[in-house]
């Protein structure tokens, strides 16, 4: 009986101190983290997608809230502002859509008042290496470049790859959604 | 038995990957660069040096029918330390080694020095024994990193080291790499090893 | 003292006329038609490839036989027909150091480093080929567009059917059988016409140097898992074949392109890296068939081929406990 109090209260001490600890940690890192998250991940996007900014655009980011999942959680859209003499003008922010293999995901960065692309990166994709990959190559996401969003792009518009028209139309695809965002959230995204 | 011997002999006799052939599924898997194989290195050595320290100054509190639950408790409590600590100030490298810090939690080196030696000595003795048993390990997982990093993407640290228009032998930082270099370098320890008890039965004899 | 009275070895245990040389000859003697069909069609580029991956395979044996103090197994042919099979799945007019690092692997990695001839898990052309293709996938995936011998012309770069059926699958209905049956289309040198390839395998057969177990089961395999995916593929039902015909084409198609021919008769059935029971050798083969097409239609890589067959070589331990039943038995209590 001695014995197992003995086990109990040595196991729980030492959980107590553990979790103790824990807490401690990750309050001390909860900002650190999170900011470095997006310095790291999407900073070079964001960076390759706008140009001519004064502002951190990783600083001045907005969360608008872009409605639920299927699970009820709700969606957040994170826009990058770029600034000159604190005005806003231009955003960049991620949109997706699938590839011949899941989902790719695109950095898209669109002049507010001409509503042109200033850009476009690849964030995330799983495609075909050497055939559907090549959509990081810079010949095919510069080609964005400049393309008014006035209307859907199509792969006419761009230097489609060949042998890899879905990853090509899955770009395509990512940034006529990500037009229809901008369409939709404009506003909160300059103010 | 001295404090420098229980140090040194992480260095050679016991040397974790390759003596030992614990702790294989990092090695394998983050030794793309001798970058992020010192980095997972040293995040081992941090947890097996403090959970050592700790196990050895509990050893006479925890009661021997627990002793397992509790260790793992204190090894997975640093490991998560480890890893909100790189997350927050060393985030490239959290990137590059991914899911292997968390795994240092069911890493054998670390159990297994807790059970073989921390739980049985004092606590400086463990100590050394981490320290030489950590160094151990990240001095192999750097130098298989660096080997990997070399062919496979010709460069050292980041730092090119061959000709423009140099097509390095992705092979090797690719996962079937791994496997290869890991079996040389088993195999060049093991016949260093063999060479070095050869000549030492002869100066018995 | 007596210790020498029995003495124990491994299989065989009755000696034939064939030799390790003899074997290896003929299997040369099958690949030609196909490797000259490549010849024919990707003229000079070819030509330096194939030599320059059998010349650099011999010179690494020689290489690795004074490394490890043996003698030199160059005469028994077997590096030769490796380098030779490596060069026939490579591109032709790939850069000179490709095929140069290729022969290189195929002997230290894939066979010298396992103990040499008859000790290697995996067949080592294809480690070699994998090592290449993880490493250089540009260089390994730029192929020529064919042209008859000595038409002089430019070559030209292209892209081969399966690159193509990757991004579309209409390219389905752009093929013509014929042509492609034949070899005149973008390729490894060694792996396009498939004509010349059967008539090679079936050589082999007859000369009982591959068991006819494994190209059966991967033509099969190949065919059932065709035939499958044109019946579920969402990609391919768009096409809307209707008649079984059409369909059969697919089939055709699947084993026309690529390497599964070459797989299925020369790559998988590689002497020391397959299995040796019946049932075992046809399941290797039904394997490797189901792998290529199913890497094929929905799969990252290009083609599953040579995958297949490597993957079915790490099986082969398990493939080799499938064994014919024993004849008499253990009487428990006895």
């Amino acid at each position: 009986m001695r014995d197992i109090i003995k086990m109990l209260v040595v196991l729980t001490v030492i959980c107590a101190v553990s979790g103790f600890s824990l807490a401690l940690v990750h309050d001390v890192t909860r900002e650190p983290i999170e900011y470095s998250r997006l310095k790291f991940v999407k900073e070079p996007a964001v960076k390759a997608v706008l140009s001519g900014y004064q502002n951190d655009p990783i600083k001045d980011r907005l969360v608008i809230p872009v409605g639920t999942d299927k699970k009820g959680k709700p969606v957040k859209l994170i826009v990058f502002p770029a600034k000159k003499d604190g005005k806003t003008f231009a955003v960049a922010f991620e949109s997706a859509a699938g590839g011949y293999h899941g989902d790719i995901g695109v950095m898209v960065g669109v002049d507010i008042n001409s509503k042109k692309l200033s850009g476009i990166s690849i964030v995330s994709h799983t495609e075909t290496p050497g055939l559907g990959a090549r959509i990081i190559e810079p010949n095919f996401t510069d080609s964005f470049k400049g393309k008014s969003l006035d209307k859907d792009l199509g792969v006419s518009d761009i230097s489609a790859l060949s042998g890899a028209t879905f990853s090509t139309k899955g770009v395509v695809t990512a940034v006529n959604k990500a037009r229809a965002t901008l369409d939709k959230y404009r506003d909160k995204m300059v103010q | 038995m001295s404090l420098a011997k229980e140090f040194t002999k992480g260095l050679w006799e016991i040397v974790p990957p390759f003596r030992l052939v614990l702790g294989l599924c990092p090695t394998l898997a983050v030794t793309t660069s001798a970058e992020n194989g010192m980095g997972m290195g040293l995040a081992t050595t941090f947890v097996l040096v403090c959970s050592n320290l700790l196990v050895s100054l509990l050893r006479k509190v925890i009661p021997s029918k627990v002793r397992i639950a509790a260790y793992v408790v204190i090894i997975a409590s640093f490991v998560v330390i480890v890893e909100l600590m790189m997350q927050a100030y060393v985030f490239p490298l959290y990137q590059a080694l991914g899911i292997f810090i968390p795994l240092i939690v069911v890493n054998c080196i670390i159990l297994g020095r807790a059970e073989a030696f921390a739980g049985k000595n004092s606590p400086l003795p463990s100590i050394a024994d981490g320290l030489g048993v950590g160094i151990g390990y990240t001095i192999s997982l750097t130098v298989l990193g660096a080997f990997r990093e070399i062919l496979g993407n010709g460069t050292i640290w980041s730092h090119g080291l061959f000709w423009d228009g140099f097509e390095p032998f992705t092979f090797m930082v690719r996962a079937p790499g791994a496997f290869v270099a890991l079996g040389c370098f088993l195999a060049m320890i093991n016949l260093v090893s063999a060479k070095l008890d050869d000549r030492k039965r002869r100066a018995q004899s | 003292m007596n210790e020498n009275l029995l003495t124990v070895s491994t299989s065989p245990h009755i000696l034939g006329r064939m030799s390790v040389r003899s074997m290896y000859l003929e299997y040369i003697i099958a690949l030609a038609p196909a490797l000259l069909v490549g010849f024919y069609y990707f003229g000079f580029p070819a030509l330096i490839t194939v030599l320059l991956t059998v010349a650099s395979a011999a010179v690494s044996d020689f290489v690795a036989s004074k490394i490890q103090k043996k003698p030199t197994t160059l005469g028994s042919l077997h590096i030769l027909c490796m380098g030779l099979m490596l060069g026939m799945i490579l591109p032709p007019g790939a850069p000179w150091w490709l095929p140069v690092i290729g022969g290189a692997l195929t002997v230290f990695l894939g066979i010298s480093i396992f103990g040499g001839i008859g000790a290697y898990p995996m067949n080592p052309v294809l480690v070699a080929w994998v090592a290449l293709a993880i490493s250089w996938p540009e260089a390994m995936n730029s192929f020529l567009e064919p042209q008859a011998l000595g038409s002089g012309e430019e070559w030209n770069e292209a892209e081969t059917l399966l690159m193509q059926l990757k991004g579309d699958v209409s390219t389905l209905e752009m093929v013509e059988m014929g042509v492609l049956w034949l070899g005149k289309v973008p390729g490894y040198i060694g792996s396009t016409s498939t004509w010349a390839l059967l008539a090679g395998g079936v050589y082999l057969i007859i000369r009982r140097i591959i068991p006819w177990q494994i190209p059966i089961g991967a033509l099969l395999g190949a065919i059932v898992m065709a035939l499958i995916a044109t019946y579920t593929d969402p990609r391919i039902l768009e096409l809307g074949y209707e008649e079984f015909a059409a369909n059969m084409n697919v089939v055709w198609f699947h084993l026309g392109a690529g390497g599964l021919m070459i797989a299925a008769f020369f790559l998988g059935p590689e002497p020391v890296s397959s299995p040796v029971t019946p049932w075992g050798t046809f399941l290797f083969g039904v394997g490797i068939g189901l792998m290529t097409i199913i890497v094929r239609t929905w799969g990252g890589l290009v083609d599953g081929a040579f995958y297949g067959v490597l993957l079915m070589n790490a099986a082969n331990p398990l493939l080799d406990r499938i064994r014919p039943r024993v004849i008499g038995k253990v009487v428990s209590g006895a």
